[in-house]
């Protein structure tokens, strides 16, 4: 009986980080802004950093047009970003307060330190994500965050002060690149990209280690290993193909020295 | 029991999993993302940016059921039914639409879209069925006035800032070719037979030290074969602001409204034209040349930044809108001809004209654009929300009646103050503008002796920055802007005529605070070219960056850069900004530059630059127009 308990438990648990895994957010990498009419306004690319926190945002508009980059800090509870042009030179900044009332205002000034809006505009969440817009106590927009099964974000619709679905965002994860170093198992940087026809995986050493990569069914069954060895210090780059895979969400799995060291989902479409 | 232990954990987990994944998502795109970005982007009204309606062109469908009416700042076009007199229908596009026309079958419409925050210009095909855009079609820096050929296989579209006209081929949806204009083409009407098209060039493209043949022009494009056939200067001299163009009926002639700046004279009066008078060129479009140049004004008023014209169908009356004085002055056209044939100047003649046209004062703010059906003039304001018809009947219409494009908001802030700007009533008997001598904020491309300098010619300068780049004026005679003795209030008093009040002025200063630059066109998808970052590092290497530093590009102190000036040889200058140098030739305190590379090869000016090679010089150029 006790065997059958604990043979149980590493079932479940082993189900339990399976599902984990699957339910881990993807980076978003790119977001598209569209009116009622499906017109495509801009969109936005997210970058990150080696431990996967998102440091820049890209601007441009429908044609590719660049517009501008915005960074972050925070200090003091309230999150500044910062944006600047093609030449680096400052054009907004933007104050994200914390808190005050249940609300969280944010204000956008141009360079010379002029109200973009006229007066803060604040958000504050009404119902299960969906979030009331307003300026003045008067309501600007509704915008509602639609997320899929594995919890990623895929959408958000802005009605507009009557109701009426006026804009959306269509949200797209890294099924075009991740980058995300792992300095702590000295493999850094570190990048996926998966495209139609390949997955590839690129890393750099700071010493020989063992490292294997594999390639993960969501049903948790091993499809692919890209590489299963020891590397030497340096540069390293492997592939392979996704031509006779599904489109679909599939994990990847890298340990290095034999330790888990990270395990992201990686989307192939075709 | 155990195994319901166990999955309530394991349900746990993945519910916490669940949680972490959507607080993930927010870090990354907070709440504030998208109403931020949408505002910004002009789409979402706030209370600096309330979204007016801003009706910038109007288009007749082919059965003269509909007018179609190009929103700008609402990024819309509405169907205006005219059965009804309402709005019926409204088409979303992605950007700000500067013109509409539509196809034969009246099946489509034909937007030019471009704005100062995007000016890469498209033409956006609509189809009035769908409700919606179904091709994107690229076209050149902020295309405007869309024309189509006469069999609607054609597009054409002027782009202003970029200097060209796009061909663009309709069925393939590709611009075939681009053709050199002279200087910011607005405007252009296309004859009824279809073999010509009649472009205005808004501003003069030379120095403006010339004052012998200064000029804005018009160019006549033989559409056969996509050739320029011939460039017509507008005289007399001066003439610029060229914004509203419009062919006769019989294809026989142009009409080209334009501005007369008298830039020659000490700008010390007003009366009769002195400084600014308002005018229409008439171009005899089979002879190639200037049949003569009207003036619109009476003798004791005048009608301030004349615009758009139209026609009346039975070719009896010509229709002219002046933006500044808010007017429509009607001509009898027959008699109008036959006057300009007789072969004497009417450039500057008050009396001949007056029995044979009259002029009504509209309900409109800023009537830009007009289009005709049979004999009536709709007419909208680019600062009014409604349409004002106008039967045209006899050289004295009736005032007719306004109808609403959609909800009306109260002019404020700066929108406020670009109406003021462009309002000639601000003016001593309307003969002008603040917009006059600085369209759209920029300058004229002129010289003028301003009446509190006398006898020196100094040459317009833009007003993109100049709140923020004190002292204004090249010898910083007047210290800021704002302020009582500032640029706005002393520009009221002695370029106006009128006592500056704060009603007018704040929100003019607004305007000018808020002012942004419009992207240049030598960007490359909104970045430096290869081309112009081996320039910027030439102008970092050799110093130009000391007297014109980032962010605003200028120190704005005072240098003598070596300008040839003989009545002030050794006075110095107020060092101008570089941004949007692209457009605002010509260059200098006196203007006798029309290209950055003269100035920069001035050993005076910059010994490093003056020894550059012409590569080097070129790329240094290219760098300086990408600003």
């Amino acid at each position: 009986m006790r065997k059958k308990i604990f043979h149980d438990t590493l079932r479940c648990t082993a189900a339990v980080f399976s599902l984990a895994a699957l339910t881990w957010a993807s980076p978003i990498t790119r977001m598209d802004l569209f009116d009622a009419s499906d017109n495509h306004l801009l969109f936005i690319t997210f970058d990150y950093n080696d431990k996967g926190d998102c440091i820049q945002r890209n601007v441009f508009s429908s044609d590719s047009t660049f517009m501008y980059s915005t960074t972050f800090t925070t200090s003091n509870g309230v999150k500044k970003e910062h944006s600047v042009d093609y030449l680096d030179n400052t054009i907004y900044n933007t104050n994200i307060n914390a808190p005050s009332g249940g609300a969280t205002a944010f204000t956008t000034v141009d360079q010379f330190g002029l109200s973009q809006f006229g007066a803060p505009l604040s958000w504050k969440k009404s119902t299960e994500n969906t979030y009331d817009i307003t300026q003045n106590g008067a309501k600007v927009c509704t915008q509602k965050y639609e997320y899929n099964a594995d919890g990623d974000l895929t959408g958000i619709t802005v009605m507009d002060k009557n109701g009426n679905k006026a804009w959306y965002a269509q949200i797209i994860h890294h099924n075009v690149a991740v980058r995300r170093g792992i300095s702590e198992h000295g493999m850094n940087p570190m990048r996926f990209s998966v495209s139609r026809s390949a997955i590839k995986f690129y890393c750099t050493l700071s010493e020989a280690k063992f490292v294997s990569v594999e390639l993960i069914s969501p049903a948790g069954r091993r499809i692919e290993s890209l590489v299963h060895g020891n590397l030497t210090k340096g540069k390293h780059s492997f592939s392979s193909s996704t031509r006779n895979l599904a489109s679909g969400a599939y994990i990847v799995r890298v340990s290095i020295d034999g330790t888990f060291a990270l395990t992201r989902k990686v989307i192939v479409q075709k | 029991m155990f195994n319901k232990i166990l999955y309530t954990f394991l349900f746990s987990i993945v519910c916490f999993s669940s949680v972490r994944a959507q607080s993930n998502a927010l870090d990354v795109i907070p709440p504030s993302l998208v109403p931020g970005l949408l505002a910004l982007n002009g789409d979402l009204s706030t209370l600096k940016n309330p979204k007016y309606l801003t009706p910038s062109d109007l288009a007749l469908d082919p059965e003269k059921k509909f007018i179609y009416v190009a929103m700008r700042q609402m990024k819309q076009v509405a169907q205006f039914d005219l059965a009804t007199n309402r709005v019926v229908k409204k088409f979303l596009l992605p950007n700000e639409p500067t013109g509409v026309a539509v196809s034969k079958d009246g099946a489509m419409l034909y937007v030019t879209c471009a704005s100062d925050r995007w000016p890469s210009g498209m033409v956006c095909e609509v189809s009035i069925g769908a409700g919606k855009v179904t091709r994107r079609i690229p076209a050149g820096h902020y295309a405007r006035s869309p024309v189509l050929s006469r069999d609607g296989n054609t597009l054409y579209t002027c782009n202003w800032l970029g200097n060209d006209l796009s061909v663009i081929d309709l069925p393939g949806g590709v611009e075939k070719t681009r053709i050199k204009m002279v200087r910011e083409p607005y405007a252009a009407a296309i004859t009824s037979d279809g073999a010509t098209l009649v472009v205005t060039n808004s501003l003069p493209e030379q120095k403006a030290i010339d004052t012998i043949s200064l000029t804005g022009k018009v160019s006549l494009v033989n559409t056969s074969n996509n050739t320029v056939r011939a460039v017509i200067p507008v005289f007399p001299v001066g003439t610029h602001s060229l914004f509203g163009v419009c062919v006769s009926k019989d294809g026989k002639y142009a009409f080209v409204s334009h501005l007369v700046g008298r830039f020659t004279l000490p700008a010390t009066t007003f009366a009769q034209g002195w400084i600014h008078s308002n005018n229409v060129a008439i171009i005899d479009i089979g002879a190639e040349k200037l049949l003569n140049d009207i003036m619109i004004d009476n003798s004791t008023q005048g009608f301030g930044n004349p615009w758009g014209m139209a026609q009346t169908e039975d070719e009896k009356y010509l229709c002219v809108l002046s933006a500044g004085s808010h007017t429509l002055t009607v001509y009898d056209y027959p008699k109008l001809i036959d006057f300009a044939s007789k072969g004497n100047d009417l450039s500057h003649e008050f009396t001949a004209l007056t029995s044979i046209k009259d002029t009504l004062k509209l309900s409109l703010k800023a009537p830009r654009s007009i289009a005709m059906v049979g004999n009536k003039a709709y007419i909208a304001g680019y600062f009014s929300d409604s349409i004002q018809v106008v039967t045209v009947s006899s050289i004295n219409p009736d005032a007719g009646k306004l109808y609403s494009l959609g909800e009306s908001k109260p002019l404020q802030g700066e929108h406020l103050g670009e109406f003021y700007f462009t309002d000639a009533y601000q003016c001593l008997q309307k003969w002008q503008s603040c917009f006059s001598c600085h369209p759209f904020g920029r300058p004229d491309a002129l010289n003028w002796m301003l009446a509190s300098e006398s006898t020196r010619q100094r040459n317009a300068k833009s007003m993109l920055y100049s709140w923020w780049t004190p002292p204004t004026n090249w010898n910083g005679r007047r210290p800021h802007a704002g302020g009582a003795d500032g640029s706005v209030r002393m520009g009221i008093y002695y370029e106006l005529g009128l006592k500056p009040t704060e009603e007018v002025s704040v929100p003019i200063d607004s305007f000018l605070m808020y002012m942004k630059p419009v992207p240049s066109p030598y960007l490359v998808k909104g970045k430096l070219s290869e081309k112009a970052v081996r320039g910027k590092q030439i102008y970092e290497r050799i110093g130009c960056d000391v007297c014109h530093p980032a962010p605003l590009y200028t120190d704005s102190a005072f240098y003598n850069a070596g300008v040839p000036d003989s009545l002030d040889a050794t006075v110095n200058w107020n060092t101008p900004s570089l941004i949007e140098a692209w457009r605002t030739a010509p260059y200098s305190h006196s203007g006798r530059y029309d290209k950055i590379k003269e100035i920069i090869e001035l050993r005076a000016h910059s010994l490093g630059a003056s020894q550059l090679s012409e590569k080097e010089k070129d790329e240094l150029v290219e760098f300086v127009n990408s600003l």
